[in-house]
């Protein structure tokens, strides 16, 4: 898989970073509960944070690639920006008619617009605040701006069941929260531990699971593998609305606030493993890639973890494993990159994505007994996640708060 | 001597309520039956896993259209074919055996029983 511009990854980290934004792999479940998490409280102005968060890591993202690549001209820069939007999953998008005064784009391909409606069905208003964020930050950077000069507004959405997504850049000022990227953050000293004995031959896992194409479509600009639409989105972006959500909360209502957010965050990383690790295991590539090394439940343990090594989420090990409990070591998670690089040290935990993915790789191989194939509907979810016996996670360590890695047990 | 049945499929819908077929051959998948699949321009990838672990298999996928895929592993005797643009369906009570057949699922499927009705399928008959 050729690119026109740098693909940086930090092998020893689990890392993949692309104009010194870090990326990493997440599905349209994922993507569209999170953002529906955000929406439902109503009582903040959760919009001015998806689409300013979007708008920081793009900016960002594409000067750095602009000033690396040395690309000056305007075409070249807007070429290279629609084929990052692209490669990434996002959809499609063509931005020749955008100019420094802004404009207007559309597009008939959209990861957000298509995801929502197809999870949530037909949206009342526009939802493709991820876009119209991206947007505005990107065109900034094609024409050396301020990374605010515009404000963006979708007039139309697919999932209003518009026929094209339409958005309007105009100048004079952001309409949306404005962030400073951290980029990539500061990584802590990798101590890698000792783990079980295991079949999987994690290093060949990641090199293999490397070159698999995943990438947007050259036709559609969507990624589909595993059973899901997956995206190379940006770290800082999952971050940023995580976290800018957590802190209005905890401003509107206190400690309260903060104890409303987590099982949220945390729900949001439940729905990430039933569905993307849920479908992993179910796809061929698992079947062809990592089955043939597994005959325990440990062992399907093992082979989720390697996967998720490859999904630039930071280096996990699976330290112990039995049906009772599983210790989860994660080196340098992304979520504490993120947060300690946006608000310094943290004075609880943070690791919510983590945590609810830790919680979902133990519900769906000991409880769902995923190695049979169970079809992956939301019945089999409330009788995964929501029951009496469902695995709870607890964080005993968090790189965020000054640990030197995040550590999560999960037991049942 | 050729497959008196090339293929046994189960129908389902995915999760973005696409049609999901899951097609059951009556020998493994070869390179030759790759190579036929592809003719008319479709777009063949393959992914070496064997290449990494000895005992892995190779993924196929084959890019049918825009909105249909199918993926599956060479030397197993099963795919998966996902037909429908993403987005486009939303979720209710849909009786599979009315979905009227997508050209691109019959396109597939004329090539499967070509193949088949051509090639000696070792073993069975």
């Amino acid at each position: 898989m050729t690119t026109s511009f740098p693909v940086d990854l930090d092998a020893p980290h689990r890392r993949c970073l692309v104009g010194n934004e870090p990326v990493i792999f997440h599905c349209h479940h994922f993507n569209t509960y999170l953002q529906q998490t955000l929406l439902d409280a109503e009582y903040l102005d959760t919009p001015k944070i998806l689409v300013g968060a979007a708008n920081e890591a793009a900016f960002h993202q594409l000067t750095s690639l602009f000033d690396r690549q040395a690309v000056q001209a305007v075409p070249e820069r807007k070429k290279l920006a629609e084929e990052l939007y692209r490669w990434a999953g996002f959809g499609k998008i063509d931005l020749s008619s955008l100019t420094a005064e802004g404009g207007t784009v559309s597009t008939d391909y959209s990861h957000y617009s298509q995801a929502w409606k197809v999870k949530l069905g037909k949206a009342s208003k526009p939802v493709d605040f991820f876009t119209s964020g991206w947007l505005a930050g990107a065109l900034s950077a094609v024409y050396d701006l301020p990374q605010d000069a515009f404000s963006a507004t979708q007039l139309k959405c697919m999932a209003k069941e518009d026929e094209l997504n339409v958005f309007s850049l105009t100048p004079g000022g952001p309409n949306y929260a404005v962030y400073t990227s951290p980029a990539g953050g500061t990584l802590s000293k990798q101590v890698i531990q000792e783990t079980p004995v295991s079949p999987v031959d994690e290093d060949a896992v990641f090199q293999a699971l490397g070159e698999l194409p995943l990438a947007g479509d050259p036709d559609t600009g969507l990624i589909e593998a595993f059973g899901v639409i997956l995206t190379r989105h940006y770290a800082n972006y999952y971050n940023r609305i995580s976290f800018e959500f957590e802190r209005e909360l905890a401003a509107t209502f206190g400690m309260e606030g903060l104890e409303i957010a987590e099982p949220l965050l945390v729900e949001s990383g439940h729905v990430c493993a039933f569905n993307t690790f849920g479908g992993i295991m179910k796809s061929m590539e698992w079947q062809g890639l990592i089955q043939p090394q597994l005959s325990t439940k440990e062992h399907w343990v093992q082979g989720m973890v390697a996967c998720i090594n490859a999904l630039g989420w930071g280096r996990w090990q699976a330290v112990e494993i039995s049906p009772g409990i599983a210790k989860f070591i994660i080196h340098n998670d992304y979520e504490s990159i993120g947060y300690r690089a946006m608000y310094g040290r943290a004075d609880h935990n943070i690791s919510y994505l983590a945590k609810g993915a830790a919680m979902g790789i133990m519900d769906l191989i000991y409880i769902g007994h995923i190695e049979d194939g169970p079809t992956l509907d939301p019945a089999f979810y409330n009788q995964l996640f929501k029951a009496e016996h469902s695995y709870r996670g607890e964080v005993v360590k968090s790189l965020a708060m000054g640990d030197a890695y995040t550590e999560i047990h999960v037991l049942q | 001597m050729s497959c008196s049945k090339p293929f046994n499929c189960s129908v389902s819908r995915d999760c973005a309520f696409r049609l999901e077929v899951k097609y059951v051959l009556c020998s493994e998948i070869t390179e030759s039956l790759l190579d036929h699949l592809q003719t008319g321009g479709v777009p063949l990838s393959i992914t070496n896993f064997s290449r990494h672990i000895p005992e892995a298999k190779d993924l196929f996928s084959l890019k049918l259209s825009d909105h249909s895929v199918a993926t599956g592993l060479v030397g197993g005797n099963e795919f998966v074919a996902t037909y429908g643009k993403f987005g486009e369906k939303t979720g209710g009570d849909i009786d599979l055996g009315l979905l009227p057949v997508l050209k691109d699922r019959q396109g597939l499927e004329e090539k499967l029983m070509a193949f088949f009705s051509q090639t000696a399928a070792p073993g069975i008959s």
